[in-house]
């Protein structure tokens, strides 16, 4: 496929193509808090941070969506109808969160209507990371720096310019449409690959997590548990700020005979996410809800989808209000089941 | 991806047509639906009080091809209170589904059928039930048991001598505590799993009520010899998409909704937390 070169300044040049037929999202920064919008006409994204304090995944999959709404002549609903959407500025690690939730919301068996509608057509460019973070581990979690699962197209930062590799066959050919858009050269292609490198080399080397899951398995019962809860505020930050976690509620709310059906992020840290009508709950303490959050991601998930449900973001490192870190946890728990011969 | 896109959470319309009163605290709501639905025995539906909420029931009535659809429901939450106190004959609700796996009865082939309720758990049994009479001759046995708190907590009544006269199937009642005029036996619905008469290796069991109740039941299956596989349970879990997505109702890598309701028990047992 071929490389495509574009110029910091002309930058909005690009987006204003894009916009003629997608709806584009990036990195903004509003209120202090940063997050993907969609850029309003002449809006610059805000690309000088690595990754949102908000994870991408509302893009697809709204905080709050009204999703039917009722009223005398009966039921409707109320789907995204606007453009196709296409991400600019997302990091590899939350392209790739797309895939990890895409595989939960469009499986063998249902397709999630909502989730479908937005992700139909849609496209996804990317900007490697020239200088990763000191909470990232992508590399832990079979991720990189510049990897290139969930985008269409990847981008990689020299200084002045953004060297743009198409991944897909849409991205190749919606490259291929904008105009002015220079073919990337040898060198600027050597350029690029040299950061990659660089980048990936910045990391520190990652452990072996291939005793990871079998370790959480053998320790279910284990009181190693308290020890990793025993700080845990349950406040849930780490999952709202997950670009994998995708637990959701439904919820009415209605007035004089008209109402909505609303979907809304719901979180498994909370006491109340599985208690039932009867008053019971499989989940009283926050020690069995903070060990499913983590037997979901690095256990249950390798079972249903033959990878870690984490993508080394580091949002939950740096969120945490208590300071847990997935990592310490990680590592922790291979050592427990060593420690203790339990793993399987 | 699709160009025609389901949208699996659009429930259709379905009119009350009648309002049976089986208890003081459960009543079996007929629907009319405005598209046929086809379900089996054990899967289940979401109904939908517009602009009230939504809940998971498996259907109380004969399973296949339907217009009409029962559904029978004890007061126990916001949804199932606004049923009980408003929704009435004529009424318009949504219903979407069928979901979950239902029974493998073709497993069941060839070999007897234990039937194990509890309470309001003889609901969904009833369409299992009805879904082992549809083949009835591919079974040795059925064999069902019922348990409630007193005889006037169990739904069906006037069904159960009916029951009793299909073919190698037999009913057997017990209440929690006795009560005047109650001939049947008495004590939860297990000291009726102590005295089988039953080739507990050619069994496969099916059951449905409280989680209390699935545990004991089970302890008591297994200490009789039961192979875990043989057991099938209808779990008890919050649910709120009832397709595997919303990420509530997991037992480890299985999803009560999608995999389920009714969970084998051998696939289930090694996983936390089965019964709370």
């Amino acid at each position: 496929m071929n490389k495509y070169k574009l110029q910091k300044d002309k930058l909005q040049n690009f987006l204003e193509q894009l916009a003629e037929r997608f709806a584009v999202y990036a990195p903004v920064e509003k209120n202090g808090i940063t997050s993907f919008a969609e850029l309003e006409p002449g809006q610059l994204p805000a690309l000088d941070f690595l990754r949102t304090q908000k994870p991408p995944k509302d893009i697809f999959y709204p905080q709050t969506e009204v999703i039917l709404k009722f009223d005398e002549d009966g039921t409707k609903s109320t789907e995204y109808t606007g453009k196709p959407i296409a991400v600019f500025g997302v990091r590899p690690c939350d392209a790739k969160g797309f895939v990890i939730v895409e595989r939960v919301f469009v499986d063998k068996k249902y397709e999630d209507f909502y989730w479908a509608i937005r992700r139909k057509d849609s496209l996804v460019i990317s900007i490697g990371c020239n200088e990763p973070l000191r909470s990232c581990f992508c590399n832990w979690v079979g991720g990189g720096p510049f990897d290139t699962t969930g985008s269409d197209v990847l981008a990689t930062d020299t200084g002045t310019e953004y060297i743009l590799q198409p991944v897909s066959e849409f991205g190749e050919r919606v490259m291929a449409e904008i105009e002015k858009l220079e073919k990337a050269t040898e060198k600027d292609i050597d350029k690029a690959k040299a950061l990659q490198t660089k980048a990936l080399a910045s990391m520190p080397e990652p452990p072996a997590l291939d005793s990871l899951k079998s370790s959480l398995d053998a320790l279910f019962d284990d009181p190693f548990w308290d020890e990793v809860t025993a700080k845990c505020l349950g406040c849930a930050a780490c999952t709202f700020s997950c670009p994998t976690c995708y637990c959701f509620d439904i919820q009415d709310e209605s007035r004089r005979g008209k109402g909505v059906r609303i979907r809304i992020w719901d979180t498994c840290q909370f006491p109340l996410f599985t208690k039932e009508g009867s008053g019971h709950n499989p989940r009283k303490s926050q020690m069995s809800r903070l060990r499913q959050r983590y037997m979901h991601k690095f256990s249950y998930m390798v079972e249903t989808q033959g990878e870690f449900g984490c993508v080394g973001c580091g949002r939950c490192v740096s969120s945490c209000p208590v300071n847990i870190d997935v990592r310490e946890f990680i590592v922790e728990a291979i050592a427990t089941a060593r420690d203790k011969g339990v793993e399987a | 991806m699709s160009e025609q896109i389901k949208n699996i959470y659009y429930p259709v319309e379905a009119e009350v047509i009648r309002v049976i009163a089986e208890t003081s605290t459960i009543k079996t709501w007929r629907f009319k639906l405005s598209e046929q639905m086809t379900f089996r025995a054990g899967q289940f539906v979401q109904l939908t009080i517009p602009g009230i909420g939504e809940a998971p029931f498996t259907p109380s009535s004969e399973p296949g091809t339907c217009d009409e659809l029962d559904i029978t429901i004890l007061r126990a939450g916001r949804v199932t209170d606004n049923l009980h106190d408003n929704i009435k004959e004529g009424d318009l609700v949504g219903i979407r589904g069928p979901f979950g796996e239902g029974y493998p009865f073709d497993k069941f082939k060839g070999h007897n059928v234990l039937v194990v309720g509890g309470g309001v758990g003889l609901a969904p049994m009833r369409a299992g039930i009805y879904g082992l009479f549809q083949r009835i001759d591919d079974f040795k046995r059925v064999s069902i048991k019922f348990g409630a708190r007193s005889p006037g907590d169990f739904c069906f009544t006037d069904e159960f001598d009916e029951w009793a006269k299909r073919p190698h199937t037999d009913v057997t009642l017990t209440i929690d505590r006795d009560s005047p005029g109650w001939t049947g036996r008495v004590g939860v619905v297990t000291v009726l799993l102590e005295d089988l008469d039953l080739d507990i290796a050619d069994t496969y069991v099916i059951s449905c009520g409280p989680d209390i109740m699935l545990k004991f039941v089970t302890l008591k299956l297994l200490e009789k010899g039961f192979d875990p596989y043989h057991i099938y349970l209808s779990m008890n879990r919050r649910m709120s998409c009832g397709l595997g997505k919303c990420h509530r109702c997991n037992i480890g890598p299985y999803y009560i909704c999608k995999d389920g309701p009714d969970m084998c028990y051998g696939e289930i047992m090694n996983y936390p937390n089965v019964f709370g």
